[in-house]
């Protein structure tokens, strides 16, 4: 049961006094947003499940770290979705490098994730849309397949510099939409 | 005042990549610590946060219930409390012990020793949410050498408790009766934390004393010894890991 009336700052403060039942109506808000995010980064209905999972035991268990001065709740529980679900693809994509190294062969594409990638991306488009082409395939890459911008460089075979300027166009261009409330 | 050279005019343009964590950590980093005494700028990457965080909506997606279930039994049996823990698992262990002694009457020794194994797993189990549930929980992250590159790890402390725990994943099998042994290490000088081998999965979970001055080490290594361990790491090393840095 969500505790529909209170405010997240409220549910953290009963969870800081070890209330089970505001870690579950703060879980009931937001494991739908954590859980989608992780799980188009990671592609991987199972290791999305156990993010979601340490993200809240996170918050469960350092509730005093998330500081309101910084922002809304939501946008701190998400970033911290974010850097986990963008710390284990990054991972695993060293991990598949050091296996081609071993192997000399590079793994192939896999058919199904690609087309995955296709429909993941046109339910955001909403949103990403609204982007010119070229800042809204930056984004992308950055966001929803955890890319460093060096990464996105070499992928597009577009000079680093281009990169970092689309990435940070697009991205002050999302804000802007945000906050403007025009979506 | 600033970490960076140029100030918030070359933090800023920085920003929005950092909050899409596209940036390497080493150019992370500075840019984090300018954030920690910047009111400025860190309302600004605030924004960009908030902006980022309305992709988030368009891919959301319900978790299956099961997710749900565990996550609030464990932050309940966590509000239950240190003493409501202690007298769960000396039940636990009683009723272990119990199931033990009859058993053992009944079916002998091959299943005492079953029934052994059960009991130290789950103590271990028990003491390892104890850790984990910890507000105060200190993890120290172990990564896979080039002999193990899958390999990886995490030294579990409490800060002002002896116990550690360290957890290890996707360790290879071993052959010949030979161990992981577990190391400290300060300057030139190495202790050992113990040996375990792993299960077939190469998960293992060894529990220890910290020595008492260990906050004077600066790193944890995990090698391939005989069997029975070495006085000094001298086989091939599989994981390794700073001891200093965050908790995370």
């Amino acid at each position: 049961m969500t505790d529909v009336g209170f405010s997240d700052e409220e549910l953290l403060r009963r969870v800081t006094g070890r209330d089970p039942a505001a870690l579950a109506s703060l879980y009931d808000r937001y494991a739908p947003l954590v859980y989608g995010l992780a799980r188009r980064i990671v592609r991987d209905e199972g290791q999305a499940e156990d993010l979601v999972q340490e993200v809240f035991l996170r918050v469960w268990n350092r509730p005093h770290v998330y500081d309101q001065g910084r922002g809304s709740f939501r946008a701190w529980l998400l970033s911290m979705a974010h850097h986990l679900a963008v710390d284990l693809v990054r991972r695993r994509r060293r991990e598949v490098s050091y296996r081609e190294k071993l192997t000399g062969s590079a793994e192939t594409p896999d058919p199904f994730e690609e087309a995955l990638t296709e429909v993941d991306g046109a339910n955001v488009r909403s949103l990403l849309g609204r982007l010119p082409p070229d800042q809204r395939r930056v984004v992308e890459l950055a966001y929803f397949e955890g890319l460093t911008h060096r990464e996105i460089a070499e992928r597009l075979g577009e000079p680093l510099g281009t990169v970092k300027t689309r990435l940070r166009l697009g991205i002050m261009k999302l804000r802007a939409l945000y906050e403007d409330g025009s979506r | 005042m600033t970490t960076l050279p140029g100030g918030c005019d070359s933090v800023r343009p920085e920003l929005p990549a950092l909050a899409a964590d596209a940036l390497e950590p080493a150019e992370a980093a500075p840019l984090r610590a300018h954030l920690e005494v910047c009111a400025a700028c860190r309302a600004e990457y605030a924004a960009y946060l908030e902006a980022l965080s309305g992709l988030a909506e368009e891919v959301a997606a319900e978790p299956p219930p099961s997710v749900r279930r565990r996550l609030v039994a464990a932050a309940q049996a966590d509000a239950a409390g240190p003493a409501r823990r202690r007298e769960r698992l000396l039940l636990l262990g009683f009723a272990a012990a119990l199931v033990l002694a009859i058993f053992s009457l009944a079916q002998g020794f091959a299943l005492r020793q079953q029934l052994d194994r059960l009991q130290r797993w789950a103590t271990d189990e028990y003491e390892l949410w104890d850790f984990v549930l910890s507000p105060n929980l200190v993890v120290r992250p172990l990564r896979g050498t080039e002999a193990a590159p899958e390999a990886y790890g995490r030294l579990l402390f409490i800060p002002g408790r002896q116990r550690a725990a360290l957890v290890v994943n996707r360790l290879p099998p071993l052959e010949g009766g030979r161990v992981y042994q577990a190391w400290l290490r300060r300057d030139g000088e190495r202790i050992s934390l113990g040996t375990f081998q792993t299960d077939e999965s190469g998960r293992a979970r060894l529990f220890f004393r910290l020595p008492p001055d260990f906050d004077t080490y600066q790193e944890m290594g995990v090698t391939i010894e005989p069997g029975g361990g070495s006085a000094g790491p001298g086989g091939v090393r599989v994981l390794v890991g700073s001891l200093k840095g965050g908790s995370d």
